[in-house]
């Protein structure tokens, strides 16, 4: 019993120690993280055009989707795209709210002088009910600034001159799904399309559902990829070299403990399998 | 046996309205665009589309029913557990409390908004009338729709002094006073159309006029949207928005996170006693988690480097390669396996869920 | 310090001890850690009813319904009429309805009206969302199983290619049961898609550790940085 609770410690000292002293690295390089920035990069919106981004994610998944949402805000703001921001799932209400203001609040401390406004740069969609109902249904309409009606705090779309003349989901050049969840993940890629409309769509994922999605990202399905914390972290470094006044440090504190911990945790796989065979081949010589 | 046809009778209904439920989607994925224009589905699918989401979102209340009901129930009748059951209805009770406080809230300024703006719509509106007089409806003569625009906007601009009065509380965040000066701005601005509008001939619509009307549609969407700044600046002060803030970022979000952090050391623990090797194949499985580990942090990447291994190029291969070539395999199937149940629950062929035994 | 101050300090405050009530679950389940775990589900239940009355019942039903959209302007003009046909939205609703009698012993089968109504609904988007998702997947499969690159053949791309393929076709003969096995080229073919799907296997557990730890490493990082930073600061203020 008292082994289990040094393992641990040890797990928790190994996560703890580079936030404790502030160390940091240079994430590992995600070829499908820089694949997304340059598809972020290259869209080119006209007037009434905006991109989407689905927050589908709740507290058990924060971990690693909040900062990719962050990162690709940041990203979209920065290019100054304007974005609707919608969720399926009911426990990402307060992220819809909280994590745009966070990323344009930092980026006015970063550019006085600029603002990002809600209503200008991001309008909060809230949660829609209906899955694949509700999606199928936003891709047949004509008119998406009358098919979502308003936003989350009651106010019409057509007071926001952004987003007042939207026209069909042709108009949206850029979809973004930060989330945890499959089957969530599967109603964009099964329903977000319709003949001769086929976004471009981007994924931040949780690790567990890497493997699932690197699938869509062969097919031709995705076009960019942010694989948990580490593809987060890469995004971040490569906003930096454009953007050097951008600031990540916290961010890649956080994916050099996660290295630590994984370091650790290969250990404890070769010692877990090492010491029965150690003590095994003791007691062949004893 | 009378029992037995009202049985039967309730499981014919029942797949007849199992397969109604899915014979709308199914025949607008299936039928061209033409004969979804013809049956006039095209026209009306958002409104169907949204009657099938209404029929789900009516069943929001069994949830909350069933957790009262059995958590009520241990509290009233002092049941074992029964002072953690009062602290999830407290839990629950304090959260429906407060997202309908939130709700009302939004309404609440949204309207007061949305007034603002009508001052430029209905601006907007006399003048159409005014140049493309509907044969449809009655319109008032213009005159005293003037009126009525300029009774209007007074009203509005005191409710506006009033709201900007209480944004300038103690605890107003930093931007207020700048917020607080483009909505007086434009308050001016629109004061000074309405001045000129009291002081113009309204007997009929001339280019004056005209312009005027223009510029009042243009200044009150201008202040609507500095207003609507305003509100949500103060919407955030609010005691009830506060309450949010903190059963949501205080207490659901931070348990719900340490919950899935238990895994986190979970795992550790799992590694060391539970990961054995004992194959070849589950060696294989073993090697290739590490290199997928090892290939996503940056420690040990430069040692690698310098032996000639590219860990990133060995993760990412292995995960374009087998494993999507094994996922999608194994997707495929799945997806062939969801299809078939999909139809035979559709066409209720898989219905011994449904025809269960009487109680 | 402004009240906005005060919340997050308590926010943060407060946060920390439920984390810890919920760690404390690692040296032995605990009453501190029983009543946290209420009090969550407590607060994820409350958190979803409003939001689908408000995001949408609300506004999309029932504020149309009512009447409620129509524009007054101050003349007593309207915008546009009031559209009667938002009443045949009472029809789903009273369906919808059709779920309480779940507590009904007697009418229990009227709950499966609507239960079986709405597996119909998704069994047909099911179908539909199958081949919007599959076919891509199937025709991202044919890849050329020799690869030029510059004219000339690339042994690792083509090599790759070949092994997706093969990856692909043997395990899902490793899943096919329809026809029987025993002796055929099927069956003898069949245990080649194990040790490729443990590499598949491989990968998936790799990418779960970095989930499992990431979530670890957020928790650690809040106690550690914002609740110890604001327990200080909060001891400096009460002394």
């Amino acid at each position: 019993m008292g082994g289990r609770r040094i393992i641990y410690l040890l797990m928790i000292f190994a996560v703890a120690a580079p936030i404790i002293v502030g160390f940091s690295q240079r994430p590992s390089r995600l070829q499908s993280a820089e694949r997304m920035y340059e598809v972020v990069e290259s869209v080119r919106i006209e007037p009434g055009e905006v991109a989407l981004v689905w927050l589908d994610f709740g507290p058990n998944t924060t971990a690693e989707n909040e900062p990719q949402a962050t990162v690709l805000l940041e990203h979209l703001f920065r290019r100054r795209i304007p974005v609707i921001l919608l969720s399926q799932y009911q426990q990402s209400e307060r992220f819809l709210e909280s994590i745009p203001r966070k990323v344009a609040k930092r980026l006015e401390r970063e550019m006085p002088g600029q603002h990002w406004r809600y209503g200008e740069a991001w309008i909060n969609g809230g949660f829609r009910p209906g899955s694949g109902i509700f999606i199928q249904s936003m891709v047949s309409a004509p008119d998406l600034t009358k098919f979502l009606g308003r936003d989350v705090q009651g106010m019409p779309l057509t007071h926001y001159p952004n987003f007042a003349s939207l026209g069909g989901v042709e108009r949206v050049k850029l979809v973004g799904e930060i989330t945890g969840l499959v089957g969530v993940f599967d109603n964009i890629i099964q329903f977000l399309q319709k003949d001769g409309y086929r976004p471009t769509i981007v994924h931040g994922c949780t690790s567990i559902t890497i493997p699932e999605a690197y699938i869509f990202l062969d097919s031709g399905q995705l076009k960019g990829l942010l694989e948990g914390i580490a593809g987060a972290a890469w995004y971040s470094e490569v906003i930096k070299r454009a953007y050097p006044e951008s600031d990540n440090k916290k961010l890649l504190v956080t994916n050099t403990s996660l290295g630590l911990a994984h370091l650790v945790l290969i250990l404890l796989i070769v010692f877990g399998n090492v010491a029965p065979l150690m003590k095994k081949f003791r007691r062949g010589d004893g | 046996m009378v029992a037995q046809d009202v049985n039967d009778a309730r499981k014919k209904l029942i797949r007849v309205f199992t397969f109604l439920g899915g014979i709308y989607f199914f025949l607008h994925f299936l039928l061209p665009e033409s004969a979804v224009s013809y049956l006039g589905w095209r026209a009306n699918h958002e409104a169907i589309s949204n009657g099938f989401i209404v029929v789900g979102a009516m069943a929001l209340g069994l949830g909350i029913f069933n957790i009262v009901r059995d958590h009520g129930a241990r509290c009233v009748f002092k049941r074992s557990g029964w002072f953690n059951s009062l602290a999830l209805l407290l839990g629950l009770s304090s959260m429906l409390f407060v997202t309908t406080g939130q709700w009302i809230n939004g309404q609440k300024n949204s309207s007061d908004v949305r007034r603002v703006r009508l001052t430029g719509e209905f601006a907007s509106r006399i003048l159409s009338d005014a140049e493309r007089p509907p044969q449809d409806r009655a319109v008032p003569p213009l005159s005293a729709r003037i009126t009525a625009l300029l009774g209007h906007q007074r009203a509005q601009a005191s409710a506006i002094e009033g709201e900007i009065a209480v944004s300038l509380g103690p605890d107003a965040p930093a931007s207020a006073p700048m917020l607080i000066g483009e909505v007086k701005s434009k308050l001016d601005a629109l004061d000074q159309d309405m001045s000129e509008i009291a002081r113009v001939p309204w007997e009929a619509l001339g280019p004056q006029q005209k312009a005027l009307l223009e510029r009042v549609a243009q200044n009150a969407t201008k202040l609507a949207s500095a207003y609507s700044l305003i509100k949500q600046a103060n919407h955030s002060r609010t005691r009830i928005h506060k309450l949010y803030t903190f059963l949501y970022d205080g207490l659901f979000n931070q348990l719900g996170s340490a919950m899935f952090a238990l895994l986190g050391v979970y795992i550790g623990a799992a590694a060391y006693r539970a990961f054995r090797v004992r194959s070849l194949e589950s060696g294989l499985m073993m090697a290739t988690a590490v290199l997928v580990m090892l290939g996503q942090i940056s420690l040990g990447e430069s040692q690698a480097a310098r032996a000639g291994v590219s860990l990133q190029d060995i993760r990412q291969w292995l995960l374009e390669v087998p494993n999507s070539a094994a996922f999608r395999a194994i997707r495929l199937g799945a997806g062939v396996a969801g299809l078939m149940l999909a139809i035979r629950m559709w066409l209720s062929i898989e219905s011994t869920s449904f025809s269960s035994r009487e109680r | 310090m402004d009240s906005l101050g005060s919340l997050n300090l308590l926010t943060t405050v407060v946060g920390g001890i439920a984390t810890l009530a919920i760690f404390s679950f690692l040296i032995k389940e605990n009453a501190f850690y029983r009543f946290f775990e209420h009090l969550f589900l407590g607060i994820a239940a409350g958190l979803g009813p409003m939001l689908i009355v408000r995001d949408f019942l609300w506004p999309n039903i029932l504020e149309p319904m009512l009447g409620l959209t129509v524009v007054r302007y101050p003349d007593g003009t309207v915008e546009q009429p009031y559209q009667p046909l938002y009443l045949l939205y009472l029809a789903p609703m009273l369906f919808g309805c059709l779920y309480y009698f779940i507590y009904s012993q007697r009418h229990a089968w009227l709950a499966k009206l609507v239960i079986g109504f709405t597996l119909g609904a998704s069994g047909a988007l099911t179908i539909r969302g199958f081949f919007s998702e599959a076919i891509p997947q199937i025709t991202g499969s044919f890849k050329p199983l020799l690869v030029f690159v510059d004219g000339h053949l690339s042994l690792f791309e083509s090599f790759s290619n070949m092994l997706f393929v093969a990856t692909l076709l043997l395990v899902l003969n490793y899943f096919f049961f329809t026809f029987g096995r025993e002796g055929s080229l099927q069956g003898r073919l069949a245990p080649l898609g194990r040790p490729l799907l443990m590499v598949c296997f491989g990968a998936f557990f790799g990418s779960t550790v970095m989930a499992r730890l990431a979530l670890l490493v957020e928790r650690v990082q809040f106690i550690v940085g914002d609740w110890f930073a604001a327990v200080r600061f909060l001891l400096g203020v009460a002394y």
